[in-house]
């Protein structure tokens, strides 16, 4: 990796490489000439080609040559390469799981069919099957329409075709279909190995099934049993859409499915009901159970790269710069450790070594399917399949380690802190002080007195003005009748009720104009503080109309002293003044201001 | 009788079983029927979305049981922004199977990506009815939902409710699910009805099951401050700045927390690398200018501190301290400015009239100075417990003292006694109380020295300061609660 040779050799060809269009699980590595030279088997699927059906070749490759192949009756979801018994020679058997039957080939010959039990269906649809071969044709709407009430996904193949078909074609199909089972089936989604026994070489194994049902299911291919039935959670809606198992099938195993949904769960050799470790926001597209630390991997479309523990704990996570397509796991025995090859949309494929990134190389295309382990006479391949079609064979140099590199490793490991603080030890960027601002900073220490003196002159000649003004607009609109000409003339009048020491104050507004309205009034009142209170000083009016009065009225209390129940001794018959405003909105001076001379008021009691 | 399928026929009164005819002949197998959902999974994950759409295409015809071509369909309309298609085709998926929760809650999804929540909410609700199982993802989002519809409610009583409905909802996600995005959320409202413990131990259990993850470790901290745990709050967030992914947040709070240490050079360390990446954040130079203060490097802090109050100028806290930091350094006048912006923003701190009093006596504003004083000890007299400060009362009494009113200098020497007697004091204030005390026994007598008790009170004005540090905490957290 550093600097020298890179840890893959590319296999040059001289002629073309064979096309394939295919899945990381529908490729498969099989000794089947039993000749010691392991050929690369994989389904090349053919979807695009608009004329014809889908259809699937299962594929055999000696190096890059293709040397045989075979059309299969469906498209496959995974093949696999087995022993099935210990019996010398070992002869390899190649599973083909397609649809709801898992072909099994000897010697690339068919050798033997099984086909998943078929799910209990629906009383009412078996119900309809009986009669539907026996009544007349003109009642067959009726037990259709009895069919829709079940759920769609429960009825069986042959009713759910069925309920699709025209009238016309109605008879003729359940004439065919009248003796065939009604069983819903479900399709295997999902084929992987389980060894049996620990491994030596070639060691006989099962096969682990996932249905869309759900179903999980271990198939022993010596007499067909199925030797192991869970499911992967209790409720209908997990579609299983990847697998991972680790163990042996007689000691113990662990199986974790992810679904389509993102749901990751846990079934274990005692537990066939499988338990959520995990729930993902998006699907996954690449799950694995690491062997050693027993640990999980998974890849997701928000192009993270997880680890979690079986508890369901994240134990680290990668973020990948696109989307990871699929992931692998390369297990380097001489090394003694696993890899977990991500190949990610746009051609680069990386090698992780837990959380570290150890080897990387980026291809020109995105890598659609990857396969790895012994092929032909060499111990590691890595065999990738790009999204056209091509197929490139890379193998590990014998001398390759694969360490973290020693920065990532310092940067977890070591405070970081002391080396950001050397790189990163910019001066803090103090605010710049200028020159005056320094100047000015040392004239105040000294002369601090007379700069606060000087503020406090101006502060007192600005309230002085202030006060004046006041003063000056209050006095001169002193009269009852508002003098103002261009709006219309308001005359303003007071009363005041009560003896004391509540008093109520009655102001009446009267327009004098003959045609304008007298509009956005507002009346303020205004009185010392510590004579009088008044709880609202503030009143906005509605129009005045010409000749209508407006009266309101305004509670004033005058303040008593709590000791002797008498006024404040500086309340004389000179100052018991409130003095009232008539204003108009958006008009600093006042139209009217009037001052009400307020009675004495009597003690309270 | 012999009826067609019937296995048993009546005869000669007993009932025999026929052999089943299947033996004999075999049942016409269906046509080959290519279920290819798990293909088009694998590609719809692979995000090869025109080749779904192909194989879609052609498959919908003849698919037995279309439910999830409709169903990847929506979610490709969704990923490529086409929520109306996406919605429409989701419908189709459930029209043919009513009972499937997982679509409901992409319907549900979408509406949400579309800003239609209560639409959502009625979605959630929907699927929480008809769902076999506690789904905690059914429970975030009707949390989530709730959560936002209170945030958005204009009635309180109502915002109240659905908060709490909220809440529960969290709860019952947390119970459920071991989703991360709901502790935090949990944590949030917990933290929002100021039930710290509550939030804290949420988030604990969090951080069992995303272990490293720098938000929700700052977010602790974050809150094992606010119930001033700082040792507690230090650890979690040593793991994250060492992990070298802290945000401004958390290098914020933990260079808090060294500077409340005394260990300035490493608080300000923390903060260049928040000023490089952030620069404009008020609380942030409140801290520097507190740093620099301490260093005792005046015109810095100043101009730190002025920096943080262009940035906010309505920070409360950033106004004291510059003021505190200018008294410090003399420059009274621009102290008294400041003050007074400070007592504007709030009229019930004590030590805000301390200062202000003491600015003005010192430039010779005696009479309003003795006003701002009296404030002050008025409203220290009312506090009680933690937030008391008895150097109101002594810097009142040596003003008193320095102004000739024994009487009342007297008064609230004792005011500072008898507040003082349980507290921790710097040798600095006792130094100064014991003064006085000798100073107001011979002026009874008759010798009055008010040359060196103006001194005394220089002293004391030095002491102010170290008020501040205690303060800091609190400033973080309300930088924190900010963020």
């Amino acid at each position: 990796m550093a600097g020298g040779a890179p840890n893959w050799l590319h296999v040059e060809t001289e002629d073309e490489s064979p096309r394939l269009t295919t899945l990381s699980s529908c490729m498969a590595l099989s000794d089947v000439q039993c000749d010691g030279y392991i050929r690369l088997l994989a389904a090349d699927i053919s979807l695009e080609d608009e004329a014809h059906e889908p259809s699937a070749t299962l594929k055999v490759f000696r190096g890059l040559k293709l040397k045989q192949e075979q059309p299969l009756p469906g498209i496959p979801t995974a093949i696999e390469s087995l022993y099935i018994d210990e019996t010398e020679p070992k002869t390899p058997v190649i599973a083909v799981a397609i649809a709801e039957s898992v072909l099994f080939y000897r010697h690339l010959k068919p050798y033997f069919k099984y086909t998943i039990p078929a799910l209990d269906s629906d009383d009412l649809e078996l119900e309809v099957w009986r009669k539907l071969p026996v009544v007349k044709a003109d009642t067959h709407d009726a037990l259709l329409e009895s069919l829709k009430g079940i759920d769609h996904a429960k009825l069986s193949r042959k009713s759910q075709r069925l309920l699709q078909l025209t009238e016309a074609e109605r008879a003729p199909f359940i004439n065919t279909h009248r003796d065939s089972p009604v069983g819903r089936v479900g399709s295997i989604v999902i084929m992987c190995c389980i060894k049996r026994v620990s491994s030596d070489a070639n060691p006989p194994s099962h096969l682990v099934l996932a249905t869309d049902t759900g179903h999980i299911f271990i198939l022993e291919p010596q007499g067909f049993n199925l030797v192991y039935q869970g499911r992967t959670c209790s409720y209908q809606t997990a579609v299983p859409s990847l697998l991972s198992v680790q163990g042996t099938y007689e000691t113990d195993f662990c199986i974790v499915v992810a679904t389509r949904n993102g749901g990751v769960y846990l079934l274990r050799k005692s537990n066939s009901e499988g338990q959520e470790i995990f729930k993902l926001n998006t699907p996954l597209t690449g799950l694995l159970l690491l062997p050693i630390d027993q640990t999980i991997l998974a890849s997701t479309m928000d192009n993270r790269y997880q680890c979690y523990s079986k508890r369901g704990k994240l134990l680290y996570q990668v973020q990948l710069d696109s989307l990871p397509v699929c992931i692998l796991p390369l297990t380097m025995t001489h090394l003694g450790i696993t890899l977990v090859a991500v190949a990610l949309k746009g051609g680069a494929v990386k090698f992780f070594l837990q959380r570290y990134q150890v080897d990387e190389f980026v291809l020109e295309e995105t890598v659609d399917a990857m396969l790895y382990g012994r092929m032909g006479m060499e111990d590691h391949v890595l065999t990738l399949v790009t999204q056209s079609g091509q197929m490139i064979v890379k193998i590990l140099r014998r001398v390759s380690r694969f360490e973290p590199k020693a920065e990532a490793l310092a940067g977890r490991r070591l405070g970081a802190s002391d080396q950001k603080l050397t790189d990163g030890s910019t001066i803090l960027d103090k605010p710049k002080k200028s020159s005056i601002f320094v100047e000015q900073a040392a004239r105040e220490k000294q002369q601090a007195k007379a700069t606060y003196g000087s503020f406090q002159v101006e502060l007192w000649r600005l309230r002085h003005t202030a006060a004046r003004a006041t003063i000056d607009a209050i006095n001169s609109s002193e009269s009852t009748i508002s003098g103002d000409l261009t709006h219309a003339p308001v005359k303003l009048s007071a009363e005041v009720c009560g003896s004391g020491p509540a008093f109520r104050l009655y102001l009446t507004v009267q327009n004098l104009s003959t045609f304008k309205m007298a509009s956005n009034l507002m009346i303020l009142l205004h009185a010392d503080r510590r004579h009088y209170t008044i709880q609202q000083t503030l009143a906005r009016l509605p129009s005045v109309l010409p000749g209508i009065p407006l009266r309101v009225d305004f509670e004033v209390v005058a303040l008593l002293d709590p000791l002797d129940k008498l006024p404040p001794a500086s309340l004389t018959l000179d100052n018991s003044l409130i003095r009232v405003m008539l204003m108009k909105a958006g008009q600093a001076k006042p139209l009217i201001a009037a001052a009400v001379t307020m009675p004495q008021s009597e003690a309270a009691f | 009788m012999y009826e067609a399928g019937a296995e048993r026929i009546n005869c000669n009164g007993r009932i025999i079983e026929l052999p089943s005819l299947e033996v004999v002949r075999p049942a016409p197998k269906m046509p080959s029927d290519a279920n290819i959902d798990w293909l088009l999974h694998i590609y719809f994950t692979r995000r090869e979305f025109s080749r779904c759409r192909r194989l879609i295409g052609r498959e919908l015809n003849r698919h037995l049981n279309a439910e999830y071509l409709y169903f990847v369909l929506g979610l490709i309309d969704r990923e490529e922004g086409n929520h109306i298609e996406a919605l429409r085709h989701l419908q189709r998926s459930v029209e043919l199977n009513p009972k499937n929760i997982e679509t409901y809650k992409e319907i549900g999804r979408t509406l949400y990506v579309m800003g239609r929540f209560s639409q959502a909410l009625d979605v959630f609700r929907e699927a929480e009815q008809s769902s076999p199982r506690k789904d905690h993802e059914i429970y975030h989002y009707l949390g989530e939902l709730l959560y936002r519809s209170a945030t958005t409610q204009s009635q309180l009583e109502m915002a109240k409710k659905q908060q709490d409905e909220a809440r529960a909802y969290f709860e019952l996600a947390v119970q459920t699910g071991k989703k991360m995005e709901s502790h935090v959320r949990l944590a949030e409202l917990y933290r929002k009805d100021k039930q710290y413990q509550q939030a804290i131990d949420v988030l604990e259990n969090c951080l069992h099951l995303t272990p490293e993850n720098a938000e929700v470790l700052i977010e602790i901290s974050v809150l094992y401050l606010k119930i001033n745990e700082t040792q507690k709050a230090y650890d979690r967030l040593a793991e994250v700045v060492i992990e070298r992914k802290c945000s401004p947040k958390g290098l914020l709070a933990f260079g808090a927390i060294l500077q409340s240490r005394n260990d300035v050079d490493g608080a300000l360390s923390k903060y260049s690398q928040i000023a490089n990446a952030e620069p404009e954040i008020a609380e942030l130079w409140n801290n520097i200018g507190l740093c620099f203060f301490k260093k005792q490097k005046f015109i810095a802090a100043v101009s730190s501190l002025r920096k943080s109050v262009w940035l906010s100028p309505l920070n409360y806290n950033a106004l004291y301290n510059l003021s505190l930091i200018y008294i410090a350094s003399e420059q009274y006048a621009s102290a008294f400015h400041t003050l007074a912006a400070a007592i504007n923003l709030r009229k019930d701190n004590a030590e805000c009239y301390m200062l202000l009093g003491l600015c003005l006596r010192k430039l010779d504003d005696v009479d309003n100075a003795f006003v701002a004083l009296e404030r002050s000890s008025s409203m220290a007299s009312g506090q009680q417990g933690a937030g008391r400060n008895p150097l109101v009362f002594l810097n009142f009494a040596l003003f008193c003292y320095e102004t000739g009113r024994l009487a009342l200098a007297t008064e609230q020497y004792n005011r500072f006694m008898s507040q003082a007697q349980d507290l921790m004091l710097p040798t600095e204030y006792k130094f100064q109380a014991t003064k006085l005390k000798s100073l107001l026994r011979i002026s009874n007598q008759g010798n009055g020295m008010p040359l060196e008790a103006a001194e005394s009170d220089e002293a004391a004005l030095a002491t102010a300061p170290e008020l501040r540090p205690d303060e800091l905490p609190l400033e973080v957290n309300a930088v924190v609660s900010q963020n």
